[in-house]
């Protein structure tokens, strides 16, 4: 079925290059209209309506597998054309990745029936005194793009909040964020009070943000430093790998 | 129970993984020019104060961006809360 949504049209219309849109075009060749709907809503960032949408589509006995790749996934694949031509920026990024985890609600529980598990657990948190938050937001949208599950401690956490985490979830990673150089210490103090508590040989700790380094997050024991968001789903993958060897 | 395939849904992770790459480079190019919070139209989405927003206008929920993306807008972010 080709392309019958006109908003979904439009949307595609943004797609400059031929031979991209073609190929772009080819994700809803066989999609239900309903598919097309879920992706124009995603891409506007509506998570209530993808929720609902995604929530009928299953009602109707679509297959998760085909509201995923048909209405999620090629939804999402306009956001990165758009986001890649700075059309939109990261605030809409962001939006429809709500849209996608809003969506994602309703299919996770039959990921689970069907024995697909969570590559893992991870902590995710910005440390005590800083509110900055895209970068932890980014990271946790390309981990639960991934298949991580992910849990949102938010901005401004404290060790005794990262603590309380990694005793509910056993077996997680914990990765803080920090993009003020007068908040990057609370990394380090936050890794020494998991020691004082004895829960520092039972997790891996990550970290990240603007203004650290390599160096830095030696120097305050880190197990790892990501640069970027895609980073940080790599080292969340090879701790997790690394896990299951040592086990 | 829906029908589901494990196998096609590891392409399909896949392919996500393949878009979100992508994004992560689009991000490391944009936020060299232009503050990752300010949306398409020019409204700051932080939660926290910034000296570039310009809160002279209080009709919308969003502050507009006064900040110039010729500029690094970092120095900008300040450690209050948006209160």
């Amino acid at each position: 079925m080709p392309v019958v949504n006109d908003l979904l049209e439009k949307q595609l219309a943004y797609v400059s290059n031929p031979k991209e849109q073609t190929h772009i075009r080819a994700l809803w060749k066989n999609a239900d209209p309903l598919m097309q709907e879920i992706s124009v809503n995603l891409i506007h960032g509506k998570n209530e309506e993808v929720s609902k949408l995604t929530e009928n589509a299953l009602a109707q006995g679509f297959s998760a597998n085909t509201i995923l790749d048909d209405g999620l996934i090629a939804g999402m694949a306009i956001v990165g054309v758009k986001f890649r031509d700075n059309l939109i920026f990261v605030p809409e990024v962001l939006v429809a990745a709500r849209a996608m985890k809003a969506g994602m609600f309703h299919i996770e529980p039959i990921l689970s029936e069907s024995g697909v598990e969570p590559l893992g657990t991870i902590i995710m948190g910005t440390v005590k005194g800083d509110l900055h938050d895209i970068g932890k937001n980014l990271c946790i949208m390309m981990l639960r793009g991934s298949g991580f599950n992910v849990i949102d401690l938010g901005v401004d956490t404290s060790s005794e909040e990262f603590i309380e985490a990694i005793e509910d979830n056993e077996d997680c990673v914990v990765g803080m964020s920090a993009l003020l150089t007068t908040t990057m210490p609370n990394m380090g103090k936050a890794i020494q009070a998991f020691e004082e508590v004895e829960l520092r040989d039972t997790v891996k700790v990550m970290v990240g943000g603007a203004p650290l380094t390599q160096e830095f997050a030696d120097d305050m024991g880190a197990d790892g430093y990501g640069k970027d968001a895609i980073s940080c789903v790599d080292l969340a993958k090879s701790f997790f790998s690394v896990k299951k060897t040592e086990y | 129970m829906s029908s589901f395939n494990n196998e096609k849904y590891h392409a399909s992770i896949q392919k996500l993984d393949v878009i979100f790459r992508d994004m992560s480079d689009s991000i490391n190019s944009v936020s060299k020019w232009r503050c990752p919070y300010k949306n398409v139209t020019n409204q700051c989405t932080a939660k926290f104060r910034c000296r570039n927003q310009d809160r002279t206008l209080s009709e919308t929920t969003l502050y507009a961006c006064k900040g110039s993306d010729s500029i690094n807008y970092e120095s900008a972010w300040e450690v209050g809360t948006d209160s």
